[in-house]
């Protein structure tokens, strides 16, 4: 694992380490501070002498600003989420949680046919200013506490998407969120939160970043090119970033340099970035976690085939879990998540 | 405990109000729901009160000012003395940020000093070795199609220009360069003829008994009854250079062959002069020089006639393409057994197929029939 | 605050309201047979007691939330029926600017949200309205209109309870009609009140004859006294019918026509001026003087959607986001 951790080391400013979990809890208790109408609602995120959600995300903001203002609820994902709506057309600012991404599926009527709609329908007069994070990722629980659900959110019109990889753009990009009047998916992965003590993830990377002590934001829309190359564009997100950097090192021994954005959010999404990668490079490979049928990479792949047919130079490769649900014993799990060796072995084909 | 009042959200199209007065002073206590102070929107000029109760400490804007929704605009706290330090200051907030997406997206996206081209088109100039920032694109959005590509090697084949030769596989680069360039600028016309290889067969055969160190193929005989026919067949004798028409003083020929990289073309001086045996140590010395990619010594040959066999491969008869600068062509079929009517009665004979393809801006049908009953009798003279 | 018992003048508005409720509802019922509307309607004649008994209580700020059979409670809130009829006609004078419809007309800032299609889907919105609301620390409540089939969506459960244990304040309207779409309330629920069903919340309920509107009023305005004063959320049901199908393309022929003829005995319009009558509130001329002065309401407001544009095909693109917009740069 310390080697994923010098792939990612690279200090941006000056500042302070800190995990992925604790910039999230540095942007919640900014934000919080700022402007009384933010809220947070989840299960298990404010109990006293509890573990501040699952991931210890609101450890200790219960403490600090009320349990009217970090509020846990039932075991209730659609009411939750239903009732965070209705809160932000009523003028707050409600940041709500479900324990793992999967159970998003309990709530997608509020999320997709509500918060993602009510400002079209009402003409524009309405605004749903609200964010749903959710942990995604495979970390050998079984299928129904596993999966990547990027892609189900970015295909509804009226929702946007953020995706980080480090604590540096957590942090930022969830403080953007939150001030954004539009309804936001905030997608964590379980193995980058960082998160220590009783609450550590078995398997989760020490992705630890630097974070400046003074105040940022970063707008969604621009995603991060985290490594020049000449060869191929890599496309990716969460996890699959720090793997694709492994690869990365791996390739140049071969000879092969490879160019690595990170998508950071993907409604919007940067094309900008990504087209003009792909026209300078001439081929491009998409990673991620989630299963390759109507993953985002199949968005990226159509758009850059349009936009960039002229500059290919060969075809555009997607290296994603296979269409299963995930599996839980681990030599099947790391079969199913890509490996840097699967990246790797990409990269090469296509670069043929 | 402090409190910040933040401007509400109060317009109907934009998110910003000015402040029009404040209703209280730094100093008073209020009660939660109190106005607090009057704002002017683009609807209509309104009350703003306090949503908590408190002392007013400080004001954050002043009368005439305009402010965007959610920005602090009053501190308040429990206690008239309890500290309260300046809130973080405008805080970066990003101003709504107005990003505009093509909603069906699609079309080039254009990237300047990098040349557009299909997949397909890319794929082709590079086996015929082309620079595509030569080629011009004929589609609306500049992106260069195959027939582009095809178009400007067309072009370039019949322009003394040579193709720009910037691939590795040059004998694949040379065959496309000469067959796509002869095919769109010779007159092809084709006449063939059963040649009967019986009275020359069975002398190669005895041939080959008493020499079995130096045997002679089927091509190597058509090659030289065909070297001696154009010797004897000057008006097929004739090259092209440059547009111009030249009577060639001597009877060369081109043997096709095939090789692991390609076909290449070996010319031969007056395969017909000479002894036989000489004439076959020569031909097989080239031929294997060829095959080992080694160039052959000696002075450059001129041909004028090419001669190409695929009978080894038990193909009955074909048409070849008449490499530039000859005048013809001669394509040899496999030698077969056939039954022949001849003297009123069916009789067994050796034939072999073969059909010259001519240049009919140098020689007419009558010409080449000519010299296919030249090489008829130069076969039965071995 | 209301006094406890309607003026007179409070009464002559209450069954002005429900007259241009029920003509509403006539009026639109003609216009999409002409073919004038596109679309379609679900209609809720026979229900206009609950409608207006209930707004009659809210106050400015108030959030009322509705279902896909939202035309009288809008009617009843008071959005002008020129706006409603607007977007009716899918004009860009609307209420939603032609983007809504139907099932979706309302005005937040007129004190209802755009209506919600999604059965209960309403429920969790006005109980977040009612959260806000409280920690706002504002005087007002959400009032919260669904209907009885909704009752058994996982919805309706998991918010009334968050809405009990939090004491939010939020009144839950069932407008209980006896079916949902064709199926009959008693095949889909084992207790024979919904009422019954405040009792897993630990919240108190009440039924009420839906179709008489002084009743539900003084229902509603114990329950919003309960809301207002901290003390929580209160079910109640409206017991009432709808005389017209489920949807414009429904017949009705799954209900008995005793039934239907029985209930429309109860027309609540017409036991309001019965009594009227009686007690001399109304009088005949004075009815039909209200009829007229409705009718002309509404023929102003048909010419008025009539001759309003069309919104743009390419609005299409507009409004889906706050920070981002679809079209050229």
């Amino acid at each position: 694992m310390s080697t994923l951790n010098k792939a990612m080391e690279k200090p941006e400013v000056e500042g302070r380490k800190l995990s992925i979990a604790e910039a999230l809890r540095e942007a919640l208790r900014e934000e919080m501070q700022r402007d009384e109408r933010v809220i947070l609602l989840g299960e298990d995120i404010g109990i006293k002498g509890g573990f501040g959600g699952a991931f210890t995300v609101t450890l200790g903001l219960s403490e600090e600003f009320g349990s009217h203002r970090v509020v846990d609820t039932p075991i209730s994902e659609a009411g939750f989420t239903g009732i965070a709506v209705g809160a932000a057309l009523g003028g707050l600012r409600p940041v709500a949680d479900v324990q793992y991404g999967d159970f998003l599926f309990l709530a997608m009527d509020q999320l997709a046919n509500h918060a993602a709609k009510i400002r079209y329908m009402s003409g524009g007069k309405l605004r749903v200013p609200m964010v749903m994070r959710a942990p995604v990722g495979a970390t050998t629980r079984g299928a129904q506490h596993a999966q990547s659900l990027e892609s189900y959110f970015m295909h509804v019109p009226g929702l946007k998407v953020a995706c980080p990889s480090t604590p540096y753009d957590a942090k930022g990009l969830l403080k953007t969120a939150i001030r954004m009047d539009d309804p936001v998916v905030f997608f964590e992965h379980k193995l980058l939160y960082g998160s220590k003590g009783s609450r550590k993830e078995a398997g989760g990377l020490d992705v630890f970043g630097t974070v400046p002590v003074e105040e940022y934001l970063i707008p969604f829309g621009h995603a991060k090119r985290i490594r020049e190359g000449r060869d191929v564009t890599i496309v990716t997100n969460l996890l699959m970033v720090h793997k694709s950097m492994l690869a990365a090192k791996s390739l140049t021994e071969q000879g092969i340099e490879a160019e690595v954005i990170d998508v950071r959010t993907l409604v919007p999404l940067d094309w900008d970035m990504v087209f003009e990668s792909v026209s300078r490079t001439g081929r491009l490979v998409i990673v991620h976690e989630d299963t390759l049928t109507g993953g985002w990479g199949a968005e990226v792949a159509a758009r850059v085939a349009d936009s960039c047919i002229g500059y290919l130079l060969g075809p555009i490769r997607r290296v994603t879990a296979p269409d299963t649900p995930v599996p839980f014993a681990p030599v099947m799990e790391n079969f199913f998540v890509p490996s840097v060796e699967r990246i790797v072995q990409a990269v090469k084909e296509v670069c043929q | 405990m402090k409190h910040i009042i933040i401007m509400p959200d109060l317009g109907q199209t934009t998110s910003e109000a000015k402040i029009v007065s404040w209703l209280r002073k730094v100093g008073d206590k209020l009660t939660m729901g109190e106005p607090l102070l009057e704002v002017e929107t683009d609807k209509a000029t309104m009350e703003v009160e306090t949503y908590v109760g408190g002392y007013l400490r400080k004001t954050l804007a002043k009368p005439g000012d305009l402010v965007a929704a959610s920005s602090p605009i009053a501190v308040l706290t429990d206690t008239p003395e309890e500290h309260c330090e300046e809130p973080r200051g405008e805080p970066a907030a990003p101003p709504p940020v107005k990003v505009v997406q093509e909603p069906f997206p699609g079309g080039l996206a254009h990237s300047p000093g990098r040349v557009a081209a299909a997949p397909a088109a890319r794929a082709l100039a590079k086996q015929l070795g082309i620079d595509l920032s030569a080629v011009s694109a004929s589609g609306p959005q500049g992106i260069i199609s195959k027939a582009d590509v095809e178009r400007f090697a067309a072009k370039a084949a019949t322009t003394t220009e040579p193709v720009n030769a910037s691939v590795t596989d040059r004998a694949l680069q040379a065959m496309a360069a000469l067959t796509s360039s002869s095919k769109s600028t010779i007159p092809h016309f084709y006449v063939t003829v059963d040649l009967d290889v019986g009275v020359s067969e069975t002398w190669r055969a005895r041939w080959n008994q008493n020499h079995p160190a130096l045997k002679a193929s089927v091509n190597e005989c058509l090659v030289r009854a065909a070297a001696a026919a154009l010797a004897d067949n000057p008006r097929l004798n004739v090259r092209i250079t440059d547009g111009r028409y030249e009577r060639q003083p001597s009877a060369n020929v081109v043997v096709v062959t095939g090789t692991d990289s390609g076909l290449m073309l070996i010319p031969l001086e007056e395969p017909h002069s000479g002894t036989f045996e000489a004439y076959l140590t020569r031909i097989k010395s080239a031929l294997t020089s060829a095959k080992a990619g080694r160039a052959q010594a000696g002075p450059a040959v001129a041909p004028s006639l090419a001669v190409s066999n695929l009978g080894m491969f038990g193909v009955k008869e074909f048409s070849a393409i008449i490499p530039p600068g000859c005048a013809s062509i001669l394509a040899a079929g496999t030698v077969r057994d056939q039954v022949v009517w001849r003297d009123g009665r069916p009789q067994p004979a050796r034939v072999c197929t073969v059909t010259v393809s001519a240049d009919h801006r140098i020689v007419d049908g009558i010409a080449v029939a000519k010299f296919l009953e030249s090489m008829q009798f130069h076969l039965n003279s071995l | 605050m209301n006094p406890s018992l309607p003026t007179n003048e409070q009464r002559l508005d209450i069954y002005r309201k429900m007259l241009l409720c029920r003509m509403f509802e006539d009026r639109v019922n003609s216009l999409f047979l002409q073919g004038r509307m596109p679309g379609t309607i679900h209609q809720a004649q026979g229900q206009e007691a609950s409608a207006v008994g209930v707004c009659h209580v809210l106050q400015e700020g108030d959030m009322l939330t509705s279902t896909h059979r939202p035309h009288e409670h809008a009617v009843a809130r008071g959005i002008p029926v020129r706006f409603l009829m607007a977007e009716l006609f899918a004009k860009n004078t609307g209420c939603c600017k032609g983007k809504g419809g139907s099932m979706h007309i309302g005005d937040a800032e007129r004190g209802m949200l755009p209506a919600i299609a999604i059965v209960g889907g309403g429920i969790p919105l006005a109980t977040g309205y009612a959260l806000s609301f409280k920690y706002l620390k504002k005087p007002n409540i959400a009032a919260c209109f669904f209907g009885d089939g909704a009752v058994n969506e996982g919805i309706f459960h998991e918010t009334v309870n968050m809405a009990a244990i939090w004491d939010l304040p939020v009144v839950f309207l069932c407008e209980n009609n006896k079916y949902g779409a064709s199926t009959l309330i008693d095949s889909v629920m084992k207790v024979k009140k919904v009422s019954t069903r405040a009792l897993a919340y630990g919240i108190p309920s009440e039924t009420v004859d839906g179709n008489d509107v002084l009743a539900v009023r003084q229902a509603t305005l114990r329950a919003a006294d309960r809301a207002r004063e901290g003390r929580g959320p209160t079910l109640l049901e409206l017991e009432t019918y709808r005389f017209a199908g489920h949807s414009r393309s429904d017949p009705g022929h799954y209900r008995p026509k005793e039934e239907v003829a029985e209930w429309r005995k109860r027309d609540p319009i017409v036991r309001f001026e019965t009594q009227a009558l009686q007690t001399g509130l109304l009088t005949d001329s004075a009815i039909s003087d209200c009829r007229a002065s409705v009718d002309r309401e509404l023929d102003e407001a048909v010419a008025f959607a009539e001759s309003s544009p069309s919104p743009l095909a390419e609005e299409c693109l507009t409004d889906v986001y706050v920070e981002q917009s679809y079209g050229k740069a």
